[in-house]
């Protein structure tokens, strides 16, 4: 008896400790000419930096995003232009993939709506861990460990959740000496799909007078 | 069919009667209303020279925020209105508080309208174990735009409270409460801020004169 609820009250006190949430540290941003993908038009100087690589993203988000079928590019934008103010919104920018990639109708890919973002959601094991801990003795010690993991599991993706609404790009004005950035999060089909993108499209639009400004990173060689 | 009470089992029964009785009892549900006079620490400031309307949406006034691991509701929305009000009315020459965007009701005059709109308030690590951080998020996007509806400035502002978990329960809800204050605060504080730090509305100004 006193066995079992020792091993009972270890199993929840790992599962308690282990239930410690942590976010990653902000990305470092260099300024934009310092970026590989930059150009600059009537003093908007915008870069783009897609995270493919994993350890990039383990360290930026925690997690490998491209298994969950995002990619995640990095938009750095500085106002030079010592008049104009420019809209920066999500909305203007799009991804491009090579032609062999393209589906019949859609050969641009825009990003990733917030809502589709938040509901990143893992199918726990929880529920098994529970029911072996009510069920057989012999299934407790089993149990509590699919527990422990399923809490792990939940435990990474609401760190992920969190990491993809933080470092998210915010639309948002731009005004002469102002610098923005942020991840813009694309829809691929894996890791290989993400290879595949031709482009990144940025439109910038003039305030007040609605001029747009278009700029088109060639990722591909 | 013959049920044997073995001591295990016993144990397994024992321990689920306490844990039921335990949840059940912090059903109770705890109301907190905040403060509609917060504390936002703003310098004053030469004023945008705008006549505004400031646009008061029901979900702002309106808005509560319900914890998902302490049976309690924290009422924001009088604090979140009071307090667009403070910065607006710091920031503008002159401010009206407005409740519709019917072009048709707006008072005329006006050079721009402003719109705070909630863009998502949460709690994140309130789950955490015994020594881990608990954040309180209060994220509003902010909007200025001119009399014909176009975009003057965007942008949204995001107010944090990180605190460490309380080592009670009893404390939990309390602290819960504070640090949405505090979150809210920054976030009005930050706001005021980022509206008033660049020269956006100079050449705006200048075109509608």
């Amino acid at each position: 008896m006193k066995r079992i609820i020792k091993v009972m009250l270890i199993g929840f006190s790992l599962i308690i400790m282990g239930c410690s949430l942590a976010v990653s540290p902000d990305v470092a941003v260099k300024p934009v000419p310092q970026y590989k993908f930059y150009q600059e038009q009537e003093g908007l100087r915008i870069a783009v930096d897609p995270f493919y690589e994993k350890e990039r993203l383990q360290n930026s988000f925690s997690g490998d995003l491209l298994s969950f079928g995002i990619l995640p590019i990095l938009i750095v934008i500085e106002n030079h232009n010592p008049k104009s103010g420019y809209l920066l919104d999500r909305k203007f920018f799009s991804i491009a993939m090579e032609a062999s990639q393209q589906t019949s109708d859609k050969d641009l890919a825009v990003p990733m709506p917030q809502k589709e973002i938040d509901t990143l959601k893992y199918t726990g094991l929880g529920i098994v861990g529970v029911s072996s801990i009510i069920g057989p003795p012999i299934m407790l010690i089993p149990g509590m460990a699919v527990m422990g993991y399923a809490a792990k599991k939940e435990i990474d993706i609401k760190e992920i959740n969190e990491n993809l609404s933080r470092k998210a790009f915010i639309d948002r004005t731009v005004y002469p000496g102002e610098s923005h950035s942020g991840f813009v999060y694309f829809p691929v089909r894996d890791r290989e799909a993400s290879q595949n993108i031709a482009a990144v499209l940025v439109k910038a639009k003039d305030i007040p007078s609605d001029k747009e400004l278009t700029f088109v990173f060639q990722i591909k060689n | 069919m013959i049920v044997k009470f073995n001591k295990l089992f016993f144990s397994q029964l024992m321990l689920l009667i306490i844990t039921s009785i335990f949840l059940s009892g912090c059903q109770h549900q705890k109301i907190y209303k905040m403060q509609a006079n917060l504390s936002i620490s703003i310098k004053e400031i030469e004023k945008i020279p705008f006549r505004v309307g400031l646009y008061i949406d029901p979900e702002l006034m309106n808005y509560s925020m319900r914890s998902r691991y302490i049976p309690g509701i924290i009422h924001l929305g009088e604090s979140l209105s009071k307090g667009a009000e403070n910065i607006v009315s710091k920031a503008f020459k002159e401010t009206v508080i407005i409740y519709t965007k019917d072009p048709e009701l707006i008072p005329k005059g006006l050079d721009a309208l402003v719109i705070p709109e909630i863009d998502k308030i949460y709690v994140f690590g309130e789950e955490g174990g015994i020594g881990s951080y608990t954040t309180v998020i209060v994220k509003i996007k902010w909007s200025i735009i001119d009399k014909n509806g176009k975009i003057l400035y965007i942008n949204t502002f995001t107010g944090e409270e990180k605190y460490r978990r309380p080592t009670t329960i009893f404390s939990m809800f309390p602290r819960l409460c504070e640090g949405s204050t505090k979150a809210t605060e920054d976030h009005f504080t930050k706001a005021f801020i980022g509206i008033t730090s660049t020269n956006w509305w100079g050449a705006i100004k200048r075109e509608t004169n």
